[in-house]
């Protein structure tokens, strides 16, 4: 079996050199992908689909603040870059999930469905995956358990003005994070990739 | 740093003919995206090293942008040309030049204001007041913080009713 540290590593190794944007966006499986369940959980009603928007908002937030201080120069660089669009993100879904959270009983109801649909997603964005642990031990990455206290803080805050709670129970683990997806992610990937499969290095 | 001042004036006039291809008024120079412009070889003039600054990560004009960089530089006489990306710092609206904000504003879009009230993650700030771009009034209000490009908002003019983007302060 294929170490998921060391096939991880390599393939972030590669990139610029045998490994380009396009192998990474178009050329790998869904069990290659090491992306959080959160992320591909589909678009619903818009309660579901804006919450999933500040739950992960909520984690990039704090996640690039850290990864300001990376070892790693271009992945500090990528993280000015992107706080400042996620910053924006947050801002904006925070003011949905508030605006829903505290509407109508009708705008309520929804939130609470979305939030029972989508928390138990959640404790997956805190624990660390082997390849994050390495990361962050060698200085370039960020070990996501140091986020929760700041994420729940937040989410607490928000919610509050929303008079919406967190469940805190129910969960279950989801561990996209070693390769394990939900179906969503094959439904994304074989509409995202269809053309490069079926007509490799197509250009144009 | 605003770029412009920095670049010699026979590279500044090949620069200014880049346009981004989303707002076609705007220049490269205009958007404040060039950062450094270095002639590293002393005794061969044609050798040149240009540093550019993405404005938003995955901008899909800036592949474009820099290929038409290289183009413009080849076509006036460069043989040897490097177009860097440089992340950090960050491009912000700040270095927007006050041309390119005016040129904006005739082109129907209300150009970033110069003070970067709301750039925080707290919601339900006061909103900055953004002018009309066709009759100048601030009497407005946001319809939507996402518009036809992700770094544009859109608004809407309560007097004049134009609905128009707003290239948001980044």
């Amino acid at each position: 079996m294929i170490d998921p540290v060391k096939s991880t590593f390599a393939t972030f190794r590669n990139i610029g050199t045998t490994i380009t944007e396009d192998h990474l966006a178009y050329l790998r499986d869904a069990g290659e992908y090491r992306n959080v369940q959160l992320v591909e959980q589909p678009n619903g009603d818009w309660a579901h689909t804006i919450l999933r928007q500040f739950f992960f908002s909520t984690y990039q937030y704090y996640l690039y603040t850290d990864l300001l201080k990376s070892g790693d120069r271009q992945l500090a660089a990528i993280a000015e870059k992107s706080i400042k669009e996620t910053t924006y993100h947050l801002r904006w879904s925070s003011e949905w999930v508030i605006r829903l959270g505290d509407g109508t009983t009708e705008s309520h109801e929804r939130m609470l469905v979305a939030i029972s649909n989508l928390e138990p997603f959640t404790p997956e964005l805190f624990n660390p995956a082997p390849f994050e642990k390495q990361a962050a031990a060698a200085g370039f990455g960020v070990d996501p358990a140091a986020l929760k206290e700041r994420w729940m803080d937040k989410v607490e805050t928000i919610f509050n003005e929303a008079t919406l709670q967190l469940t805190k129970d129910n969960f279950f683990v989801t561990n996209g994070k070693e390769g394990f997806h939900s179906e969503h992610l094959s439904y994304l990937l074989s509409e995202m990739q269809f053309l490069q499969r079926t007509h490799p290095g197509a250009t144009w | 740093m605003n770029s412009a001042t920095a670049i010699p004036g026979r590279i500044y006039d090949i620069l200014e003919t880049v346009k981004d291809p989303e707002l076609p008024v705007l220049s490269i120079l205009d958007l404040g995206i060039v950062r450094e412009v270095h002639l590293p070889d002393e005794n061969d003039s044609r050798k040149i090293n240009i540093v550019i600054t993405p404005t938003y990560s995955g901008c899909p004009a800036m592949d474009l942008i820099a290929l038409q960089v290289r183009v413009a530089l080849l076509q006036h006489g460069f043989k040897d040309v490097q177009v860097t990306t440089s992340l950090s710092p960050a491009w912000t609206t700040a270095w927007m030049t006050h041309n390119g904000k005016e040129k904006l504003k005739a082109y129907g879009i209300a150009p970033p204001n110069a003070v970067h009230s709301v750039c925080s993650p707290d919601a339900f700030q006061a909103d900055e007041a953004v002018q009309c771009p066709r009759c100048d009034s601030y009497h407005t209000r946001l319809i939507s913080r996402f518009a036809s490009t992700a770094c544009k908002s859109m608004y809407q003019c309560n007097d004049c009713k134009e609905p128009f983007d707003y290239f948001k302060c980044h």
